[in-house]
C-alpha cells in the first residue's frame, strides 16, 4: 500500500499537435486537499483525464489509490468521485432518476446522505436535468460525487461560473466530507483565491509541465515582496530566487523573491541596502509571480 | 447494473420503442383484416394477399434493428462519453450492458408482435388447409431484428475514424456502381454483395424469404 493517493511518474501524453504533457511527475499525499493551479490550456484537464483512465499515457506510470491506470481504472473509479468541468449527466433524466441511475453503479453509494444533500442544496427531485441552471447542475454533480463515499474526490473547475452562494454551498459540502471521512481531494481551478482557503497542497501546471508542487504554507510563505533603498546594483548573488524587480537606488526598489528566510535581512545590511518592508503575497500574487518568472526564464 | 441499463435504455429511446411496438402490434391485425372464405379454391388468392403484407415484417425488423443500433449510443455521445467512461466498470462490460439492454427492448417489441399475432389468428375461421404460425413469425422477427441490430451495433461501437473510413468505402462502391450503370458497363458487384449478406448463409438471411402468419 502506497501513501500517495495519486502518483504520476514521468508521464508523457500528446493529445494532438501543438500541446503535450511531458515527463509529468506528481505525488498527491493521502488525505491532502491538493489544489491544481494553472492558466487555461496548461494541461490541468488533460492530467485529470489521464488520472481517471480516460486517456492512455504514451509514457510513464500512473497510480491512483494503489491501482495502475488505465489497466485497473474500474477498481480505482469505484473509489473516485468525479466532478467534471463541463456537465456530463443525461439531460432527459430528472434529478432523482439521475441520482438513482448513478447509485446503481456505485456499491458504496449512500442514499440517505444523498437525500440529505438534495434537501440542503435545494434541488427539486422531479426537475429534468435539461431545465437545471448551471448552479443547480453543479450542486447535483457534487451531490452525486460525494454520495459515492469516495476515497478520492477529483474536481475539475467545480465552481467555475457559479454564483458566490452556490460556490460556498458546494465547497462547504466538500469541506464537511473531508472532515468526516479524511478523503483526498484533487481540485483543479484557475480561481486561485478559492484554493487558498481550501487546500493544504498546491501544484502549478503550465504548458504541460508541473512547474511547482509544495505544501500551501511553503508556497505562500516563501514568496515575499521586499521594499528597499540603497545601492541594490552593488549587491552580490542573492541567497534566494529573485522572481521580479522594479525600481532601484535612492528612490527605492521592490523585489519579489522566492525562498525567503528571516536571516536574509543581514545580507542586505551587509551590502549597505536598507530593507524597509517584507510583505507577504497572497496565493494569487505568488502564483502569478512564479509563473511570470518561469515564463521569462523559459523565453530568455 | 443491468436493470439500471434496461431502464436507462427505455428512458433514452422510449419514443422509438413505442413507435416500433405500435407498428409490430398493428401489422398482424391489419394483415388478417379481410374476408376468410371457407372455399378451398380461394386459398391461393388469400395467401397472395397475406404474402403482400408479409413484406412489412422484415422491413419493420430491419428498421427496428438499425434504428436501435443508431440511437443506442446517442445519450453517451451527447456527454462525450465522459459519464460512461468514469463509471466503475470495464469498458467491454459497459458495451455488453448497452447491447443487452437494447436487445431486451427489441425482444419486448417481438413479444407485442407475438401477442398481436396470436390474438389476430385466434378469431379467424380458416379454411381447413391453412395453418397459423404466430410464434414462428414472432421468433423470426426478433432474431432478424437482433441480427441487424448486432451488425449495426458493431459498426457504431467502432472508433469514429474507422466508421468514417467504412462509410467512404461504401459510398465509393455505390458511386462506382452508379457510374458503371450510366456508362452501360456490365459491372455489378452490388448484387453479389447483397446475396452474400441476405443469401442462405449471410448474416441477414432471416430477412429474406416469405414471412407468413398464415400458410398451408
Amino acid at each position: 500500500m502506497t501513501d500517495a493517493a495519486i502518483r504520476f511518474d514521468q508521464v508523457g501524453f500528446r493529445p494532438g499537435a501543438g500541446f503535450a504533457i511531458e515527463e509529468l511527475s506528481l505525488t498527491v499525499p493521502r488525505g491532502a486537499i491538493y489544489g491544481f493551479l494553472g492558466p487555461n490550456g496548461a494541461g490541468k484537464t488533460t492530467t485529470i483525464r489521464l488520472l481517471l483512465g480516460l486517456e492512455r499515457p504514451a509514457a510513464g506510470r500512473i497510480e491512483v489509490l494503489g491501482h495502475r491506470i488505465p489497466r485497473e481504472a474500474p477498481q480505482a473509479l469505484a473509489r473516485i468521485g468525479y466532478v467534471p468541468e463541463r456537465p456530463h449527466l443525461h439531460p432527459f433524466l430528472t434529478v432523482s432518476q439521475s441520482i438513482e441511475f448513478h447509485a446503481s453503479w456505485h456499491a458504496r453509494f449512500d442514499r440517505p446522505w444523498a437525500a440529505k444533500l438534495l434537501d440542503e442544496f435545494g434541488l427539486v427531485p422531479d426537475r429534468r436535468l435539461s431545465t437545471l441552471s448551471k448552479g443547480e447542475m453543479g450542486k447535483l454533480l457534487m451531490l452525486q460525487a460525494l454520495s459515492q463515499r469516495p476515497d478520492l474526490l477529483v474536481l475539475d473547475e467545480p465552481t467555475d461560473g457559479l454564483d458566490p452562494v452556490v460556490r460556498r454551498d458546494v465547497l462547504a459540502a466538500v469541506v464537511v466530507y473531508v472532515a468526516d471521512y479524511g478523503a483526498t481531494v484533487f481540485i483543479s481551478s484557475h480561481l486561485v483565491h478559492e484554493l487558498e482557503r481550501l487546500c493544504d497542497w498546491v501544484g502549478v501546471m503550465d504548458a504541460g509541465r508541473l512547474v511547482s508542487t509544495l505544501p500551501m504554507t511553503e508556497f505562500k510563505d516563501g514568496v515575499k515582496r521586499l521594499s528597499m533603498r540603497g545601492p541594490v546594483e552593488r549587491l552580490g548573488p542573492p541567497p534566494f530566487t529573485v522572481l521580479s524587480t522594479a525600481g532601484q537606488g535612492a528612490t527605492g526598489a521592490v523585489w519579489v523573491i522566492d525562498g525567503w528566510r528571516g536571516d536574509h535581512a543581514a545580507w542586505f545590511h551587509a551590502g549597505g541596502v536598507t530593507l524597509d518592508a517584507v510583505d507577504d503575497l497572497d496565493l494569487e500574487e505568488g502564483f502569478v509571480e512564479r509563473l511570470r518568472a518561469l515564463r521569462g526564464g523559459r523565453s530568455s | 447494473m443491468m436493470n439500471a441499463m434496461i431502464w436507462f435504455h427505455w428512458r433514452s429511446c422510449r419514443a422509438w420503442i413505442v413507435a416500433a411496438a405500435f407498428a409490430a402490434g398493428a401489422l398482424p391485425v391489419v394483415s388478417v383484416m379481410q374476408s376468410w372464405p371457407r372455399d378451398p379454391a380461394q386459398v391461393p388468392v388469400l395467401l397472395g394477399q397475406l404474402d403482400a403484407w408479409g413484406v412489412f415484417y422484415p422491413v419493420l425488423a430491419a428498421a427496428l434493428g438499425l434504428s436501435t443500433a443508431v440511437i443506442v449510443w446517442q445519450a453517451d455521445h451527447r456527454g462525450r462519453f465522459v459519464y460512461a467512461l468514469t463509471l466503475p466498470v470495464a469498458r467491454w462490460r459497459y458495451v455488453w450492458f448497452r447491447f443487452l439492454a437494447a436487445a431486451v427492448w427489441i425482444g419486448a417489441v417481438g413479444v407485442i408482435l407475438w401477442v398481436s399475432a396470436v390474438a389476430s389468428v385466434a378469431v379467424l375461421s380458416l379454411p381447413p388447409s391453412l395453418r397459423t404460425f404466430p410464434t414462428a413469425l414472432a421468433a423470426r422477427f426478433v432474431l432478424a431484428a437482433l441480427s441487424v441490430f448486432a451488425a449495426g451495433y458493431c459498426v457504431t461501437t467502432l472508433p469514429a475514424r474507422i466508421q468514417r473510413t467504412l462509410g467512404r468505402v461504401v459510398l465509393a462502391l455505390l458511386v462506382v456502381q452508379c457510374g458503371a450503370l450510366l456508362l452501360g458497363l456490365e459491372a455489378d458487384w452490388l448484387s453479389p454483395l447483397a446475396s452474400g449478406l441476405f443469401g442462405q448463409w449471410g448474416p441477414f438471411a432471416l430477412l429474406g424469404g416469405r414471412w407468413m402468419l398464415v400458410d398451408v
